[in-house]
């Protein structure tokens, strides 16, 4: 390796900003191939109801159109998923998923058929031909109704899906011994995704009769799903992912490649689906709104006691991620505080709304907004600044967390706080009704998947003749810069300039596979892999040259293309990589980052460790509320999180603005909103997301403990920089006005009922 | 997009004349901001674009005979950044500026905005506190319809099937001081919740000619005709000027919807009112 630093921690532009900022990136929706087809997804109109007939003919007669496929068409339409670690007491063990609908529509939006054809008109026209009846049947529509006996089954005979618990301490006695209790009811609303590039792709089978299918995906193992489907080997697919324009979890569950496997192998002829804005809509997975109950207490000198916590998500129609979610939910339920005695359920449960899955921040934020909004009010009734509150019970290094797993990297939460806070700078005064007020809150972050899962990433390096490099990994790219980064590790490591590494990503069939770019694990696991690789890689050419040099393999080390002896003398790398070819000992290794293991889940009592890590941080925030409208206006912002090490600190910058721009719109105004399981804000002219006009100048604060498991000591930060977002805000317009909002979005009509006393 | 014809006519004639012939199904396309969305979202299904947007009687800006006349084709941009409005009636250019977005405005004509009948339609609470008119001219001859009748229900306007609006009529106020208030969901690329323009022609010590309008507030954009009598001849007075604006609520009937409650509407409507009441005065809140 370099002796010192030249790409970890820098500002080094990426090699595809500039391809991005000239339109040059080759988005999925952007790649056509000759007599491609155009698909379209017919969807349902009713979120519950059976379908009496579907009738498909007239599309299928309809020139231009080359196929119509409904669930009859799909080889194994069917399939079945299970959730660990769940008892009896849950009455469906095992998630059902159905392709397209074979009888029952569960939801708005669900997919019934597809329709392939010669032009995009033509596809749409097929669309309006379809025929189908419906018979409505009985929906559920709040999870807490679906919880009732009573209530309308999804799938099997119980709509919980999934419950998780912690059980810790006494909390009864805890509890009769606090000086302070507080108990409060929480919402958080079902955020849409909403990333600029919709889901995309185009699969064709090729001359070796495989499905290759180049999607936008954070998963390229989807490859499996499509075999699955259909019933073929799985060395048949080929996922080939692209540099996606934004995911945030979107693209995690499959979206569109196992229609277009289906498409391609049926009418054997490249096929192109890209979701429309709308369908983006009603057609795909949104966050899991959830009602947090939680009570919380302490003595009168600030320390926590005791917390207890009822959690019930909305998974909507089908399982998709919903157990594991609510799994974050749980584990982080408490927040980054020591809390004695602890007792948490949580629950996940069916309803006919739109389904819902993976969303930055996994279940992890929705608890933050309430956790975050006890400590407020505890604060308050301690007549105790809320920072200081929190300072007597931070979890520090060797803590145990509720679900007794030990922290196992520093806690910079002190630190993060008087960095946000203090960005903030001096306080804005109030005039007439516009009332200035300030907050901030903390988060905690797993990064990482769950360990029980025994994750595995693996990476290829190696060095042409010329002594530049190549690496591949299977981590996609979800528009991060997730490739810059291994970029930038390999030439750190290969003592190489940036341009001189290249990184091949993202093909289920070429790269070995990194696993997925989600549960910010992308850097922390493939930054750990693409390391070990050009280790191995630096170690082979150390030893030839260590032969050449005469001197121990220890005393070298490589830049610019030269490797150097401790004492200044060097030769060229092309000639020990050379040397290397003769002695047959090329320049090059695949080696697996293995994350650290744990036995599986057993039960639905979390008592064991269920992450590698966690990233913490706290967001500040200044606002002024416009007392006669409910307008809320975010004079000032900072974000202060320790990711460990920046790998390229425009990058991590990058992550932490975005995080906060996302959480703020969770946080003010984003809610995807249904009536009865009908979708009412379906695109982009009702659903609101912050503009440019309503998010302030964001202060991103990198605290670098070099503390975490990733390479260099790095933390992940592309989840942890969402997480605070909305309780700091909640807080700030408490302060400001006196009115503490418990169900968010606080939109300007609740913060305006609120203050104004009505039961509106 | 297959249901549909596009015709661009080379003059004003030839656009008359195609309207003349196609009547309803004929649709007049300047900046498509609001077409184009009727199109993708199937509430228009078939018929003929046309297109205006080089028609040269349908645009300019300039002053005539102490009005303003602007071209129903000009755009937004074109209006907030026209020297002659913001020398002549900067109320009017400023009142514009949270229109939509850039991108928006540099599409959005006047004509247009008006022609669509949006109960929300930003430029006319500011229109109807003017005063203006639109002509609107067909093969049988040209008319002026005062903005305040030409709304009449939601995206439902006067103009005959095969009528354009050929400018909008704006006269200019000889003294007075005008405010525009619009309240969105958020702050860029917003629509409104509820908007307010109020005209004060006044230079004593009591209202004088007070006119007020408002949008989102009802199946069109309205003036506050009971308010601006609860105003009319009143000392200026500070304090009473919420309990003057608290008679808006017999001027308006606003709806519930995804961007607000009824109630909602109503009391922020009475806010805004008593701000730009302020504005017009140079009181301070």
């Amino acid at each position: 390796m370099a002796k010192e630093m030249t790409y970890i921690g820098k500002r080094t532009p990426g090699l595809d900003e500039r391809d991005k900022v000239l339109g040059n990136v080759i988005y999925a929706d952007d790649f056509t191939l000759p007599d491609m087809l155009y698909a379209r997804v017919f969807r349902a109109t009713k979120p519950s109801a059976l379908i009496k007939k579907l009738n498909v003919e007239k599309a299928r007669n309809l020139p231009g159109v080359a196929c119509v496929l409904t669930a009859d068409d799909v080889p194994n339409n069917e399939s079945i998923s299970n959730v660990v670690g769940q008892t009896t007491e849950v009455g469906l063990l095992e998630a059902k998923h159905q392709v397209l609908v074979k009888n029952r529509v569960r939801y708005y939006g669900e997919a019934v058929a597809l329709v392939a054809a010669d032009t995009i008109d033509a596809a749409n026209r097929a669309l309006e031909l379809i025929e189908v009846e419906y018979e409505e049947i009985p929906g559920v529509f709040d999870p807490i109704a679906a919880m009732k006996p009573d209530a309308p089954k999804l799938h099997g005979n119980n709509n919980i899906i999934a419950q998780w618990k912690l059980r810790k301490g006494n909390i009864e006695k805890a509890f009769a011994e606090s000086d302070v209790v507080v108990e409060n009811t929480y919402r958080t609303p079902r955020q849409e995704h909403a990333h600029l590039e919709p889901e995309s792709g185009v699969a064709w089978v090729d001359d070796m009769g495989v499905i290759n299918i180049r999607s936008a995906t954070q998963v390229i193992e989807h490859y499996r799903d499509v075999a699955a489907v259909l019933g073929i080997p799985q060395s048949m697919v080929r996922i080939e992912g692209t540099i996606m324009g934004g995911a945030f979890g979107g693209k995690e569950d499959v979206t569109v490649e196992v229609f277009l496997g289906l498409l391609a192998w049926k009418t054997r002829k490249p096929v192109k689906l890209t979701f429309s804005r709308e369908e983006m809509g009603f057609g795909r997975q949104k966050r899991h709104p959830y009602i947090l109950k939680y009570k919380t207490g302490a003595t009168k000198d600030g320390k926590l006691t005791a917390m207890e916590a009822e959690i019930i998500s909305d998974a909507g129609a089908y399982v998709y991620l919903s157990p594991w979610v609510l799994l974050y939910s749980t584990v982080h339920s408490t927040g980054p505080y020591f809390i004695p005695n602890v007792k948490v359920d949580s629950f996940s449960v069916l309803t006919n709304n739109i389904m819902t899955s993976a969303f930055r921040g996994f279940g992890a934020m929705q608890v933050a907004f309430a956790y975050e909004s006890q400590m407020d009010e505890l604060a308050e009734k301690l007549n105790m600044d809320p920072f200081e509150l929190r300072k007597k019970n931070f979890l520090k290094k060797g803590s145990e967390t509720a679900n007794y797993q030990k922290i196992t990297s520093d806690v910079l939460l002190k630190e993060s706080v008087e960095k946000a806070l203090g960005a903030l700078g001096e306080k804005s005064t109030s005039s007439g009704s516009k009332k200035i007020g300030r907050g901030f809150a903390c988060s905690w972050q797993s990064y990482g998947r769950m360990t029980y899962l025994h994750d595995t990433s693996s990476a290829w390096v190696g060095l042409e003749l010329d002594g530049s490099a190549v690496v591949r990994s299977g981590i996609p790219d979800l528009g991060g810069g997730q490739r810059e980064s291994l970029r930038a590790i390999a030439a750190q490591i290969l003592g190489l300039k940036i341009e001189e590494v290249h990184v091949i990503s993202t093909d289920s069939q070429v790269t070995p596979l990194a696993g997925t770019v989600t549960a910010t694990r992308a850097l922390f696991m493939s930054g750990n892999a693409v390391k070990l690789a050009s280790e191995n890689v630096l170690n082979i050419i150390t030893r030839t040259a260590s032969k050449m040099l005469k001197v121990s393999a220890e005393d070298l080390y490589l830049r610019d293309k030269l490797v150097y002896t401790s004492g200044g003398e060097s030769i060229p790398l092309v000639k020990v990589i050379k040397e290397c070819a003769a002695e047959g000992s090329m320049p090059q290794s695949l080696a697996t980052y293995k994350a650290p293991f744990t036995d599986p889940i057993k039960t639905d009592v979390i008592k064991d460790p269920v992450f590698a890590d966690f990233t913490f941080g706290a967001q500040a925030a200044e606002v002024e509320v416009d007392t006669e409208t409910g307008i809320v206006t975010i004079l000032k912002y900072a974000s202060a999180q320790d990711i460990g090490q920046a790998i390229n600190v425009n990058r991590a910058e990058g992550q932490i603005e975005g995080g906060a721009a996302q959480g703020i719109g969770f946080g003010l105004m984003e809610d995807y909103l249904e009536e009865k399981g009908v979708p009412l804000t379906w695109n982009l002219a009702t659903y609101l997301i912050p503009t440019s006009k309503d998010l302030p100048d964001i202060q991103s604060i990198i605290l670098e403990s070099k503390s975490g498991k990733g390479p260099f000591g790095a933390k992940g930060v592309g989840e942890p920089s969402i997480t605070a977002a909305a309780p700091a805000l909640v807080s700030a317009i408490y302060d400001a006005v006196g009115v503490r909002i418990k169900h968010i979005p606080a939109t300007p009509e609740r913060i305006y009922w609120s203050l104004h006393n009505s039961d509106t | 997009m297959n249901n549909f014809k596009f015709f661009k006519p080379q003059s004003f004639k030839e656009l008359l004349d195609i309207k003349d012939e196609l009547l309803s199904a004929g649709y007049p396309l300047a900046g498509g901001s609001n077409l184009l969305v009727y199109i993708k979202e199937n509430m228009v299904k078939s018929g003929t674009l046309i297109d205006i947007s080089s028609i040269e009687e349908l645009k300019g800006i300039n002053k005539v005979d102490g009005s303003i006349e602007i071209g129903a084709a000009e755009t937004i941009t074109n209006i907030l950044e026209s020297s002659l409005i913001n020398r002549e009636l900067p109320f009017f250019s400023l009142s514009l500026k949270d229109f939509g977005n850039p991108l928006i405005r540099n599409k959005a004509t006047i004509g247009g905005n008006l022609a669509d009948a949006s109960p929300v339609a930003d430029t006319a609470p500011p229109l109807l506190v003017l005063g203006a008119f639109v002509s609107v001219v067909s093969r049988s001859g040209t008319r002026k319809i005062p903005v305040a009748e030409l709304f009449t229900g939601p995206r439902k306007n006067k103009l005959e099937e095969n009528e354009v609006i050929q400018k909008i009529i704006i006269p200019i106020p000889l003294e007075g001081k005008g405010a525009f208030l619009k309240l969105g969901q958020r702050k860029g690329t917003s629509i409104s919740v509820t908007s307010v323009a109020v005209w004060i022609e006044s230079s004593s010590d009591k209202f004088r000619n007070i006119k007020i309008a408002l949008g989102g507030v009802a199946p069109t954009p309205v003036r506050a005709l009971n308010t601006e009598k609860a105003f009319s001849g009143k000392n200026i007075d500070r304090n009473s000027i919420k309990t003057f604006a608290e008679t808006l609520r017999k001027d308006i009937r606003p709806i519930s919807d995804v961007r607000g409650s009824a109630e909602y509407r109503t009391e922020v409507s009475i806010n805004l009112l008593k701000r730009a009441v302020y504005e017009c005065l140079e009181m301070e809140e």
